[in-house]
């Protein structure tokens, strides 16, 4: 292998994990691939203008009638306790239970057609992860890892694709290479595990520890590294850890660098934590960063599981618009959240409500997404989407569409069978852009 | 003679009771066989087989394949202090006796079949029976036949947790099947033909019929619920008129339901077969060669399929793949078994093979099949053979194969530890030979769930009816708590608005008591009994000690912050889906994990033997290189490295760097 080659080589093996690259000037003069530029078509149809996504998943399937969707003319046994609450945008209303929400109305749009067919939890989330029923022969790519396949190389020594509170059973890179998966981080305050040095190691003891392993492996390396891809990935590996253990982006993980003020805005659960992590996260960076928040499976006592859950997702998500708005980060940041079905339009006899995929609510913002905005609409009682259906294969494309990156494209599965970020039939919700 | 008598001890000391193993005569003959066609076909290549490995790499080699994990210092310094000419043969053959071979080749199935313990009973049961399995050496054509002819529920049957590990998804179980058993990729065909081999979609349904029989219910639960349905509403009187007639059979139908309830999680937990129900083409079914929605017949892809009762489809199927005829289902094992020994398939990728897959040597495969034969398809047996040719003895190549070329076997591929193999040598590091530590948890509590199931399915209908008002008075103290419950946490959040933390701190606890109070009365309403509830796996201690067990002896699949998992350990959702690739998690653990440094620096069984301080500073450096490299350090290590041990600082130092390095993570 020749030395440029092999230059190419090292800096597309540290990209592809988890977007390290050598370092900003080697990794650009080296790249073998540029930064694709973004089709005129979808910058003309206000695409393209997100660099990073925020994603945050309403785990248990969040109730479009009391939240996004509300139904303030309803009978009572739809309508419930609940009531709507203006914004400030006029004629849209969201449940009372959003209030801080409501003053951030205007950078939002909300998709009230969304509209699924699968009813049960793990399939549900599946599905609107993926655009792709769950099968058992193949695990489809996440959203976020096909946006992490699917975008250009990254400037930051942070990895791509972060999952934050996500379960055992996100489908995470699905099929693409193990490189392509999200880094998880389960509690936002505890960050990236063993980033850190330990304290029974001293700074000098550590770097005579590196040198120490490169003679260790001096003759294996001699004897198998030139015939080898996995063992010269093993170096770059282990080099871009090093790398990632004294980058400056890697206080990223660290809230506490964040003033009392900003956790106070945020909130204190677990939830608002990830979300602050999240925009620490992509302000350096990061491209794809999906924050789960559990616990919304209300088939029984509706209202104080309202009062318990709701506020946090009001102050975290209204926060989080403020401060990206702030930072100037919210016309580059797409802001979405997504559940996997809603719930259903009657108040069942224990004061809940059961699964119900037919018609649900998720919401976009920034990156170029018009505020003010709905799009879609159900009928009076939440129960049929009666203008704009939209499926999460649609949802999926519309991501692809903000970041401007080729969401159509087929790429092959190890079995040779093609996939598309957008699904079967995925397309973009244009309405969106302004 | 040495040599028999050490077998059957080391099988009396662990009490496996294989049917009488291939002499070893005949496994060195098989291993010779094997030998000679692959220099054959290397020589044809002007190739040859790579020189042979020294005691320290064979040493390192045989303790990671066979069992899994790196040999402990003394286990090292045994083997390459013998004089014994023998053995390296001894050395295979006391290590595939023992309890770690179980757990090394569990680890394969677990991985291969996608083994699921939490899902449900039967991933529990199905999980216990696997482990048995390979225990007991159950011959491979058994251990299939068994898995796919299971019906049942899995209390009396575990094997049936194949099926209901894809509970409502024939099409993509059948898929799984054909791709595990026969190497045939048909997953395209699900929804169209597939575009490079061979297969139709009409062949798919044809091969998916064979299981369309299936209901996923208990038949035992449907017997027990018309038993107590019977005999708590009378026979409608012959002389009743119509409408009561229809009232009693309303009331039966009542009853039947609310039983159901009683049964819901014994459902869940077996699958029938009903004779007559039959499969149908998709709606958007588009050749030529049948109708949309046309009802499909079911028919082998390859070979004659012959004539059967429609209640035995899955007798046939069973049959039909595990047959020693079938032309797929020897040769996809001895591959895999073929990969799991030497790095990479005769044929790959091992589960893709077309109807003219030419494999990188076609006389070597013929030997496999041979071998694998003569040991009816004991794999214990078949692997005996496999580390007993020269090529486990030659040198790794330098050269890996690449995708879609024919890799040549020089020598054993070169290749990272798994995941569990990284994680069981880490462990040996810190406990020791911990291969005969097994979990008694799981095949307890499975016990206890097949007693307590048995029983609830065999219950009078007196019990029935008790366990129904047991069930509604348990559903109605839950909503009780629910609602305590809920009042106190909604006051607790307006205490926490008004800044009065302690106090609402207070109530959210005595919320959480009553919710554990609820947890624990849903259990009892599932049917748990008092010993299922005070089982094994709630006490805290267990749980805790679990992550002192082999990965064979904990759940599946590992959580994905796991370190196995970091290492590419399998997510259980695909075939085969562990890796080993590269990660900067990875090698972030190996620098700075608290756990790891502990190993060497002072906990452990390594890290104590390291320091002590008797030891002189060649003893501290034979230590490191036989606990972690398996071998004793050359001169020019002793040059590099000695004046490293003399302060404890630098001893640690060289010994993170060495548990770091490539040479222990990789398998030469």
């Amino acid at each position: 292998m020749d030395e440029l080659s092999r230059r190419q080589f090292l800096s597309s093996t540290a990209r592809t994990c988890f977007g390290v690259t050598i370092g900003g000037s080697a990794a650009q003069l080296f790249s073998n691939r540029s930064m694709a530029a973004v089709d005129p078509a979808v910058l003309a149809a206000g695409g393209g203008k997100a660099k990073s996504v925020i994603y945050l998943f309403m785990s248990g399937g969040l109730t479009h009638l009391d939240t996004f969707d509300p139904k303030p003319e309803a009978k009572a046994e739809t309508r419930g306790d609940s009531q709507a609450i203006g914004t400030n945008v006029d004629g849209v209303q969201l449940g009372a239970h959003l209030p801080l929400l409501a003053q951030q109305m205007d950078k939002v749009s909300l998709v009230r057609s969304m509209n699924s067919t699968q009813g049960a939890h793990e399939q549900g989330r599946y599905f609107m992860r993926t655009g792709f029923q769950q099968r058992s022969s193949i695990v489809h790519p996440s959203t976020g890892a096909w946006v992490n396949k699917l975008t250009g190389k990254s400037e930051s020594t942070l990895p791509s694709f972060v999952t934050i509170n996500c379960g055992n059973q996100h489908p995470g890179a699905g099929f693409f290479e193990p490189s392509y998966a999200p880094l998880p981080i389960g509690k936002a305050e505890e960050g990236l595990p063993n980033v850190k040095r330990s304290g029974a190691v001293t700074e000098d003891s550590f770097l005579r520890q590196l040198s120490l392993r490169e003679k260790l492996d001096s003759q294996f390396d001699k004897a198998f590294s030139p015939g080898q891809k996995k063992v010269r990935a093993y170096n770059e590996m282990f080099d871009a850890a090093v790398k990632l253990m004294h980058s400056k982006d890697l206080e990223a993980f660290d809230l506490k660098k964040e003033s009392e003020a900003t956790h106070a805005l945020y909130g204190s659960q677990p939830f608002a934590k990830g979300t602050l992590l999240a925009r620490r996260l992509v302000e350096r960076g990061a491209k794809f960063v999906e924050v789960e928040f559990g616990g919304f499976d209300w088939h029984d006592d509706l209202y104080t599981r309202a009062d318990e859950k709701l506020p946090v997702l009001d102050q975290a998500l209204a926060a989080l618009l403020k401060d990206l708005e702030i930072k100037g980060l919210l016309d580059s940041t797409l802001v979405v959240l997504a559940t996997e079905f809603g719930r259903t339009p009657k108040i069942n006899q224990n004061v809940g409500r059961d699964h119900f995929p037919k018609a649900f609510s998720c919401l976009m913002a920034g990156a170029g997404i018009k505020g003010g905005f709905v799009h879609g609409q159900t009928d009076e009682t939440g129960a049929n989407v009666i203008t704009d259906k939209t499926s999460a294969t649609d949802f999926n494309a519309t991501i692809g569409h903000a970041l401007g990156i080729p969401h159509s494209k087929e790429l092959y599965s190890p079995s040779k069978r093609p996939f598309k970020m957008s699904g079967k039939s995925g397309k973009p919700i244009l309405d969106l852009f302004g | 003679m040495r040599l028999f008598a050490l077998t059957i001890s080391l099988a009396a000391l662990v009490g496996t009771t294989f049917s009488s193993p291939l002499p070893l005569s005949e496994v060195k003959k098989h291993a010779a066989r094997i030998d000679a066609a692959l220099d054959k076909s290397l020589k044809s290549e002007g190739l040859k087989l790579n020189p042979k490995i020294d005691d320290g790499t064979f040493l390192r080699r045989s303790y990671l394949t066979v069992v899994g994990r790196i040999p402990t210092t003394t286990e090292a310094r045994t083997f390459l202090d013998s004089k014994d000419s023998w053995k390296r043969s001894e050395l295979i053959e006391s290590l595939v006796q023992s309890p770690g071979q179980h757990s090394h080749l569990f680890n394969f199935w677990a991985d291969t079949l996608r083994l699921r313990t939490r899902k449900d009973e039967h991933g529990l049961g199905w999980h216990v029976w696997i482990r048995q399995a390979v225990k007991d050496d159950m011959p491979y054509d058994e251990f299939v036949n068994r898995m796919l002819g299971a019906t049942g529920h899995v209390a009396k049957n575990p094997a049936v947790g194949y099926y209901l590990r894809d509970r409502n998804m024939l099409l993509d179980n059948i898929s799984n099947t054909a791709q595990v058993f026969l190497g045939q990729q048909i997953g395209c065909a699900q929804c169209h033909d597939h575009p490079f081999d061979d297969f139709s979609q009409l062949e798919y349904y044809e091969l998916a019929a064979f299981g369309a029989g299936f209901n996923y219910r208990s038949q035992d639960m449907q017997s027990a619920i018309q038993r107590t349905v019977k005999s708590t509403i009378p026979d409608v009187p012959k002389d009743a008129t119509r409408k009561e007639k229809r009232s009693y059979n309303k009331e039966k139908r009542q009853l039947g339901r609310d039983l159901r309830n009683v049964f819901r999680y014994e459902n869940r937990n077996a699958i029938s077969d009903v004779a007559n129900k039959k499969i149908k083409l998709p709606h958007d079914y588009q050749y030529d060669d049948a109708k949309p929605g046309e009802v499909v017949e079911a028919r082998f892809p390859f070979g004659k399929t012959p004539d059967f009762l429609p209640g035995k489809r899955r007798e046939t199927f069973a049959r039909w793949v595990t047959s020693s005829n079938n032309p797929y289902f020897t040769k996809v094992i001895v591959n895999r078994l073929w990969k799991h020994t030497f790095g990479y398939g005769l044929v790959a990728p091992v589960d893709d093979w077309a109807f003219d897959t030419e494999p990188s040597h076609p006389a070597v495969l013929i030997a496999l099949e041979k071998a694998m034969k003569s040991c009816d398809y004991h794999n214990r047996d078949f692997l005996r053979i496999l580390y007993h040719t020269k090529l486990f003895q030659a040198t790794a190549g330098t050269v890996e194969p690449q995708p879609g070329k024919k890799h040549k076997f020089t020598g054993p591929v070169l290749r990272r530890m798994s995941a569990e193999q990284v994680h069981d040598s880490l462990l040996t590091l810190s406990l020791g030979n911990i291969d005969a530590v097994e979990t008694t948890s799981f095949a307890q509590k499975w016990k206890i769930y097949q007693q307590s199931t048995t029983t609830r399915l065999n219950s009078t209908p007196e019990e029935i009816l008790a366990l129904d008002e047991r069930l509604d008075s348990v559903q109605d103290q839950i909503t009780t708590l629910r609602k305590k419950s809920r009042a106190l946490k909604t006051k607790a959040i307006a205490l926490r608005k008004d800044g009065k933390q302690r106090e609402a701190r207070k109530l959210f606890a005595s919320a959480s008591d009553l919710n554990q109070e609820i947890r624990a009365l849903e259990k009892y309403g599932k049917g748990a009994t008092m010993a299922m509830m005070m089982g094994p796996m709630n006490k805290k201690g267990e749980k805790k000690k679990m992550r002192f067990r082999r990965a064979s002896e904990q759940q599946s699949p590992f959580n994905s912050g796991h370190m196995i998992r970091k290492f590419g350990g399998s997510d259980r959702q695909t075939p085969n889906a562990s890796h080993t690739e590269a990660s900067i998690p990875q090698s972030l653990l190996l620098l700075n994990n608290y756990e790891v440094i502990r190993i060497i620096h002072s906990k452990g069984q390594f890290g104590t033997e390291l320091h002590r301080k008797s030891s002189s500073t060649e003893d501290k450096l034979n230590h490191l290189f036989l606990g972690l490299y398996a071998r004793y350090p050359s001169q020019q290590d002793k040059t590099d490295f000695l004046p490293l041990t003399q302060q404890n600082r630098t001893l640690n130092d060289l010994a993170r760097a060495m548990i770091t390095s490539k040479r222990f993570l990789f398998i030469q």
